[in-house]
C-alpha cells in the first residue's frame, strides 16, 4: 500500500519559522503541522510512497532511527492525515503521474 | 444628536413607537420596546449613543413583555430580531441582558463582510490591541479597567476586522460585567456608570457599564492592530507576558472568531496578514495596576 497526498496542490500554506498553518479548501479547515509534518506531505507531494519509505526518508531526514517505534509513529500521523483528508491510500504498485485514483 | 440630549420622555415615546435608532460603532440598530424599566436603564446606559432616526438600520431588535406559561401571574421578556425570537423567555428583571445578548447574537451570525474575532479590543498611540479569550477569562473586565485608564474602547467581545484594508472598526458597546468582577470594578472605577446587578442569568450575576463617552464619539476612528495578547487572570499571580510562536497565536486567533470558518480562504489570509504585522504574547495576571503598568510600557515602546 502506498500513501499520496490528497489535492496538495490546493492547500494555502503559511510558513511561521518552520511551524506551519494550512488551510484546506476541501474542508474549510485549518491545520498547524510542525517541521516534520509538512516534510512529509512534501515528500508525498513528490511520489506516493510505502510506509517503510517515508519512515526511511523522514528518519533520515531529521536523524532519527528508523526502528518499529519510529515507524509506528510515521504510521499515526499518515493515519492522522487520512481523517482529515490531507493525504489518501493509494494500492497502485508503481507510480504513474496521470493514472486516476485507484482505491 | 446623541441620547442624553433629548428628554426622557421624548426618549420613551421614541422607543415605544417608531424605535429608537443609534449608531453602535459600523451598524445602526432600532430597538423597540415598551417596557418601562428596561427604557430607564436604557436611557442611562445608552446615554451617548447617537441618535440616527433617518437612517437605515441594519438590525431591528424589539424587548416585548409576555405571560410566563408556567406562572401566569408572573411576566416575562422575550427578544426578537426582525420579528424571529432566536432565544427562549427571560425573567423581566433579565430584560437589559436579553437585549444585549441578541444584539450580539445578530452580529454574530449577520455579520460576514468583516472578519469577527472574539476579542476585547482597545487602542492606543494609534494602534490596536487585541485581547482573544475565552470567555471567563476577564476580558471584559480587563477591557473595562483599560477602557478607563488611558485606552480607548473599541470592543469587550467583537474584533471587528475589514480584511480588505486591516483596519479594526470600533464598536464600543456596554460592557457586562459578571459575578465577582462587579464589586471589583466597583471598587476600582468607582465613578463609572454601571447598570443595576442582574442576578440569576445564564452565566450568574451581570451588569452593565456604560462605555467612555469619548470611545463612542470616536467610534468612526479606524486603527490597525499592533499587538495581539491572549489574557488569563489568575488570583494571586504575578503580572507576566511572554511572547508566543505566530503559529500558536494563529491557531488560538483562528479557533476564536465567530465567522472564521464562514469566510473561507479570506478568512486565512485575514488573519496570516494580522499576525505579520502584530507582535504575539501571552499574558497573566492578576492586579491591574501591574497589568497596566506592563500594557503602558509596552504600547509607549513603539
Amino acid at each position: 500500500m502506498h500513501w499520496r497526498t490528497n489535492h496538495f496542490e490546493t492547500l494555502l500554506i503559511e510558513n511561521w519559522n518552520e511551524e506551519y498553518t494550512v488551510f484546506q479548501p476541501d474542508s474549510g479547515k485549518t491545520h498547524f503541522l510542525n517541521q516534520m509534518s509538512m516534510e512529509m506531505l512534501i515528500y508525498l507531494d513528490q511520489k506516493p510512497a510505502t510506509l517503510e519509505e517515508i519512515s526511511a526518508y523522514m528518519a533520515a531526514q531529521f536523524q532519527q532511527q528508523p526502528d518499529h517505534s519510529f515507524q509506528r509513529n510515521i504510521e499515526k500521523v499518515l493515519y492522522h492525515f487520512d481523517t482529515l483528508g490531507l493525504v489518501k491510500k493509494s494500492f497502485v504498485s508503481s507510480w504513474h503521474g496521470s493514472q486516476p485514483d485507484s482505491i | 444628536m446623541v441620547v442624553n440630549q433629548i428628554p426622557f420622555e421624548e426618549f420613551r415615546m421614541l422607543i415605544r413607537r417608531q424605535g429608537l435608532r443609534v449608531a453602535i460603532g459600523p451598524f445602526n440598530v432600532c430597538i423597540h420596546t415598551s417596557y418601562k424599566p428596561l427604557i430607564e436603564q436604557l436611557y442611562l446606559l445608552y446615554s451617548h449613543y447617537r441618535i440616527v432616526q433617518d437612517e437605515i438600520a441594519e438590525f431591528h431588535v424589539r424587548i416585548v413583555t409576555e405571560r410566563s406559561l408556567r406562572n401566569p401571574f408572573k411576566r416575562n421578556v422575550r427578544f426578537l430580531l426582525d420579528g424571529q425570537s432566536p432565544f427562549e423567555s427571560f425573567p423581566q428583571e433579565q430584560a437589559l441582558a436579553a437585549l444585549e445578548w441578541g444584539i450580539n447574537l445578530a452580529i454574530a451570525v449577520r455579520v460576514n463582510h468583516l472578519l469577527l474575532l472574539h476579542s476585547a479590543v482597545v487602542e492606543k498611540n494609534g494602534h490596536v490591541i487585541l485581547f482573544p479569550a475565552w470567555p471567563g477569562s476577564g476580558k471584559t473586565t480587563l477591557c473595562t479597567v483599560l477602557s478607563y485608564h488611558g485606552f480607548r474602547l473599541f470592543s469587550d467581545e467583537f474584533g471587528l476586522m475589514d480584511t480588505q484594508r486591516q483596519l479594526f472598526l470600533p464598536i464600543p458597546r456596554l460592557m457586562p460585567l459578571k459575578n465577582e468582577s462587579i464589586a471589583v470594578i466597583r471598587n476600582y472605577l468607582p465613578d463609572i456608570v454601571m447598570g443595576r446587578p442582574i442576578p440569576n442569568t445564564q452565566k450568574g450575576t451581570v451588569a452593565h457599564v456604560r462605555p467612555p463617552e469619548k470611545s463612542i464619539l470616536l467610534s468612526k476612528h479606524t486603527c490597525k492592530a499592533r499587538w495581539i495578547i491572549f489574557p488569563k487572570w489568575i488570583a494571586d499571580t504575578s503580572v507576566k507576558i511572554e511572547a508566543i510562536s505566530d503559529a500558536e497565536a494563529f491557531m488560538m486567533l483562528a479557533s476564536n472568531a465567530f465567522n472564521y470558518e464562514a469566510l473561507g480562504a479570506a478568512g486565512f489570509g485575514a488573519v496570516a496578514n494580522l499576525i505579520r504585522s502584530c507582535d504575539c504574547f501571552k499574558l497573566v495576571y492578576s492586579d491591574f495596576d501591574s497589568v497596566m503598568e506592563v500594557l503602558h510600557q509596552l504600547t509607549n515602546e513603539t
